[in-house]
């Protein structure tokens, strides 16, 4: 069956290499069926892919120990949900998995485009192609999952036991459909840049990939956290590891790019800007996979042991050489058509968010890369550690929770004194309020309280929005049962303007996040205690009765059980157990947290060690608003999906057709 | 596997033997019609602007007679570029 893989996956290559051929000449001379043909080569291509994905699938299901990748990832005793899902736990199996979606993604994007703009498809075939190109070249001639042994062990080293966990299986995968998703905005500004002068508006078809991609970074960034929360065992969920960042810098570029566009398709202005962003989304997306996948993070030197590093920045440095080329080439062409009206329109607000994200983006590569800088400059490799972030970062964060409160208060081009006056009264009253509240309330610390006014202000916004667009939407309609009637005039004021509603639920999404983050981080309380049986402590309001040990055997591991019982003043909140897990042959340690999550805070017990007396150790936090976070990316959710259904084309009425259209007419856009 | 790279080569070549009749031309067409969805989303925000309070009269009558103006001209060249009888 290796060979199978192998001889699909290189057949796939070809197939690659010859749809970059005939899609590079049918697009050049203009010849659809030559074109047709390159598409057929990358469907061949995905079908192939498909094969060798199954003959992976199929090893690592049956635990069949001739594959190097399946000794590397799976064992006996591991169950078969995590021996399939290590298809991408290993480098060889990501790399595979990336080759798949990008084929799923490109055929997607080439029937989409087939129907909305042909002409961009040629250019489209050869980018995805080539990016293909270098994955099957990679799976193929570098690191291939088909190697075999001729001498199979009896059994295999299976997974890191911290990658054994749900969130972990789905983590990868989501991640990929991000990154890999950020291929095809890339692909469709290329082409549209080939296609020359008078095709970039066919820049405004990467908005929907781009949001697609956003939003699998968006859950990506999401699963981990909750996989580093609950598996960890550190209280934490954020640490600014180079890893984390490496998803996070192509996702704040994404999301700059998601606001501008806007202003490209109001306004066609900023399209150089756009292309800039969405080339940079890419390229991050190839440096990101860079760091995780060359060992460069480590140290420099392991880089150079690596040869997946010396590729990857190979094939970066070609992208960016090659697309900021192109982009160059017909920046004359890319220029804006029309100016600002005015200082204090959305379109500012926007462009000061695009400076903010972008200064995030920045703040976070620099810190991300400094000690590959400084091991170069200086020989040794300076980490620059989670304080720099913070202190870079967070400013910059909250001023654009700031702004997600200003932007939607101000109309497009222009907005005058009068008006921002009456649109910022309330949100700014919600805010005001919050932050007083707060302040009655004893909250002394004041990022927090900044933070949470800020979150009041927003949700004001928001709630302003929705209130007036009801109230607005419910004047138009004829049921006049106030229940059915507001309720009708919400579902009809969202899906008619999907973009605009999902946008301020999304924002929602956000705020719960912000909030998540700053109670999480400012008010969390922890003690470390060490606790004989019947023991009992304190840890914010909650007290913690340890009962004694326990210990059990489970696929191959030690489980040592902490079991504790847990009161909030006189009432009984039920037992909890706090587990460490050692792992016999591989010597690995993991941890079972005992969670309590409420709306409030997280109860949150890591057992830590224990004594032979039976004493146990115990790290206990009490970690505030963290189902907040959590929430905030069902939310995010919703308010994506809304966004990203697809609106009705707008046809206008039929006129006469001998007749012209008069400007000054009798036209109403509502009736569109 | 022999078999499957020759399917796999007749699948692709397959189209090179037939040409294919070229799809309407590119261009013009597509983008005016972009520019009209663009044009017809940007009045209804501002309709919705203007309804909720967030831009005034004077300056919704200016900018609505702009996007209107725009709108027509967009419509009349997909008029002229309209096959007789063609939908738009």
């Amino acid at each position: 069956m290796a060979d199978l893989g192998r001889f699909a996956l290189l057949a796939a290559l070809a197939l690659a290499l010859y749809a970059i051929a005939a899609g590079a000449l049918g697009g050049r001379a203009r010849r659809p069926e030559i074109v047709l043909s390159a598409v057929r080569a990358l469907a061949a291509a995905a079908s192939l892919e498909v094969v060798a994905g199954a003959v992976l699938l199929g090893a690592l299901g049956t635990r069949n120990y001739a594959f190097q990748y399946v000794i590397s990832h799976v064992s006996d005793t591991q169950p078969l949900l995590y021996n399939l899902t290590s298809f991408w736990g290993g480098m060889e199996g990501s790399l595979l998995l990336w080759a798949l979606i990008l084929s799923g993604y490109t055929l997607v994007a080439v029937r989409s485009l087939g129907r909305q703009r042909a002409s961009l498809v040629p250019g489209v075939v050869v980018v995805c192609a080539g990016v293909s190109t270098f994955f099957l070249f990679m799976l193929t001639g570098v690191t291939s999952p088909f190697r075999t042994t001729p001498f199979p062990p009896a059994d295999g080293r299976g997974m890191n036991p911290l990658l054994l966990n749900p969130w972990m299986a789905i983590h990868p995968p989501t991640l990929y459909l991000g990154f890999v998703g950020l291929t095809v905005p890339f692909a469709i500004v290329v082409a549209a840049l080939a296609r020359g002068p008078g095709d970039d508006a066919g820049i405004l078809l990467a908005r929907r990939w781009m949001l697609w991609a956003w939003y699998c970074l968006s859950m990506g960034l999401w699963f981990g956290a909750k996989w580093s929360y609950v598996v960890l065992g550190w209280g934490g969920y954020w640490a600014w590891d180079p890893v984390e960042n490496a998803a996070l810098m192509p996702w704040l570029v994404a999301t700059a790019f998601i606001h501008s566009v806007m202003i490209q398709e109001r306004r066609e202005m900023l399209t150089r800007w756009n292309v800039v962003l969405v080339i940079l989304a890419f390229g991050l997306s190839i440096f990101g996979t860079f760091l995780t996948r060359s060992g460069v993070l480590s140290s420099i030197h392991s880089f150079t042991q690596s040869p997946l590093g010396a590729y990857f920045l190979a094939f970066l440095a070609l992208v960016l050489l090659a697309a900021f080329g192109l982009a160059a080439w017909r920046w004359d062409a890319l220029r804006s058509r029309n100016e600002l009206d005015a200082a204090l329109s959305r379109e500012s607000a926007f462009l000061i968010n695009n400076v903010l994200f972008l200064a995030i983006a920045f703040a976070v590569f620099l810190g991300t890369v400094f000690p590959l800088v400084s091991e170069v400059l200086v020989g040794r490799a300076i980490n620059v550690g989670p304080p720099f972030f913070d202190h870079v970062v967070v400013p910059l964060a909250l001023a654009l929770v700031l702004l997600m409160g200003i932007g939607p208060l101000i109309a497009w081009r222009r907005a005058s004194a009068e008006t921002l006056r009456r649109n910022f009264v309330a949100p700014g009253a919600a805010g005001v309020l919050t932050g007083a509240a707060l302040l009655a309330a004893g909250m002394r610390a004041p990022g927090a309280v900044l933070a949470f006014t800020l979150c009041g202000f927003v949700a004001g916004t928001v709630a302003l929005e929705f209130v007036r667009g009801v109230r607005v939407t419910y004047r138009a309609t004829a049921v006049r049962h106030a229940i059915p009637a507001y309720g009708a005039a919400l579902g009809g004021l969202v899906l008619r303007n999907r973009r605009r509603y999902g946008g301020y639920i999304v924002h929602l999404g956000m705020l719960l996040l912000v909030c998540g983050v700053a109670g999480s981080s400012v008010f969390a309380t922890q003690r470390l205690v060490t606790l004989a049986p019947g023991d009992a402590v304190s840890v914010g309001e909650y007290r913690v009765r340890f009962d004694g040990l326990s210990q059990t055997t489970r696929n191959g591991a030690l489980s040592i059980a902490a079991r504790l019982r847990v009161f909030a003043g006189r009432r009984d909140l039920g037992a909890y157990d706090a587990r460490r897990n050692l792992f016999l042959t591989s010597q690995d340690a993991t941890t079972d947290v005992a969670l309590r999550s409420t709306a409030r805070d997280d109860l949150y017990i890591v057992l830590t060690g224990w004594t032979q007396d039976g004493r146990a150790a115990l790290r206990l936090l009490v970690n505030p608003l963290m189902m907040w976070l959590w929430a905030g990316g069902l939310v995010l959710t919703l308010g994506t999906a809304i966004t990203m259904l697809p609106e009705r084309r707008a046809v206008p009425r039929p006129a006469p057709s001998a007749a012209r259209i008069e400007a000054g007419g009798a036209w109403s856009p509502g009736g569109l | 596997m022999l078999a499957l790279a020759a399917g796999a080569a007749l699948f692709v070549l397959a189209p090179l033997g037939r040409p294919v009749p070229a799809a309407a031309p590119p261009g013009e067409r597509d983008r005016l019609l972009a520019e009209r969805d663009v044009l017809f989303r940007s009045l209804r925000d501002l309709d919705l602007d203007h309804a909720t309070g967030k831009l005034g009269d004077a300056d919704y009558a200016d900018l609505a007679a702009r996007y209107r103006a725009q709108a027509i001209a967009v419509l009349n060249r997909l008029d002229a570029l309209q096959p007789p009888g063609g939908p738009a």
